[in-house]
């Protein structure tokens, strides 16, 4: 599954065709074992399921092959809740920018952030790390 | 990698026990000059000073900042209190996961350079312990003290 698919998940996941096999629900049980309220929805990749829940009162996916991998969750948070040095790197070279919005996308082997910035020419998907490293991921027309 | 994040934690705590002078009229040119390059957006900006180093705590983001530098202008690290619903989600589950019969007592991000993470203090009746995290996915063990 492509980070894109992931991170725009939410926004074109549909209602799934059927549940989730045994092996899925199991596989989110594992990971999130106090969580009973799951709505899912099949994520705009093939085979992959997409679990939407409230996790310490936020709203997460979480993202599941039919076989059962956990590939990782992503949940909208404020500019404010990116570690320092992205968010240093993100003051000093997008000071002019608009922020649009924030995602943390947490997969099983790494972290990062896609942060959607505007300004008057059009917008920029950044994608940010812990360690402050701040790469242009797409870009937008106006 | 390991020594580099401990050395700066260590040497972080340290500096929080040691006793600063206001310095806010006396912040030299190389340090007033790195700060303002490293944070451009920093705001309410107070600082104190030690023999060797500087300390500024400031606002960024609406959260409360601490940085040190060095009097030659180096950035040495910059910490942030944290709350636990502020961690990646990997870190709150596997808490949740692995500690859920501990209560937190000191929760921070530290940052230096390209380096950075986490380290939580936990405690039950028993014993204290620190872990640090330095992918922001797992937490490695630090610390580990009977009471």
């Amino acid at each position: 599954m492509t980070l894109a698919v992931a991170i725009l998940g939410s926004a074109f996941a549909t209602p799934a065709d059927k549940e989730p096999s045994v092996i899925v629900k199991a596989a989110f049980a594992k990971e999130f074992s106090t969580i009973k309220d799951v709505k899912w929805e099949a994520a705009d990749a093939e085979g992959v399921y997409q679990a939407q829940f409230t996790f310490n009162n936020e709203s997460l996916q979480a993202y599941f092959t039919e076989e059962g991998e956990f590939l990782g969750t992503t949940r909208l948070i404020s500019v404010s809740r990116l570690p320092v040095l992205a968010a240093n790197t993100l003051a000093r070279k997008y000071a002019g920018y608009h922020i649009v919005s924030v995602y943390e996308h947490s997969m099983t082997e790494s972290v990062a952030y896609y942060i959607t910035v505007s300004d008057a020419k059009g917008g920029l998907m950044l994608k940010a790390t812990g360690n402050g490293e701040l790469t242009v991921y797409k870009r937008f027309k106006q | 990698m390991k020594k580099i994040i401990a050395g700066l934690v260590l040497g972080s705590m340290l500096l929080v026990n040691t006793a600063f002078a206001n310095a806010n009229d006396n912040v030299n040119e190389k340090v007033a000059a790195a700060f303002k390059h490293e944070f451009v957006q920093a705001k309410e900006v107070s600082w104190q000073k030690t023999d060797n180093y500087f300390r500024a705590v400031f606002k960024l983001n609406d959260d409360i900042l601490t940085a040190y530098f060095s009097e030659e202008g180096d950035l040495m690290g910059v910490v942030r209190n944290l709350l636990s619903t502020e961690l990646p989600i990997n870190l709150q589950t596997s808490l949740k996961r692995e500690y859920a019969a501990y209560w937190i007592t000191d929760l921070f991000e530290f940052a230096k350079k390209d380096v950075s993470g986490y380290f939580i203090t936990l405690e039950n009746a028993d014993q204290r312990i620190t872990l640090q995290s330095n992918d922001g996915r797992t937490w490695n063990s630090y610390l580990r003290t009977k009471k």
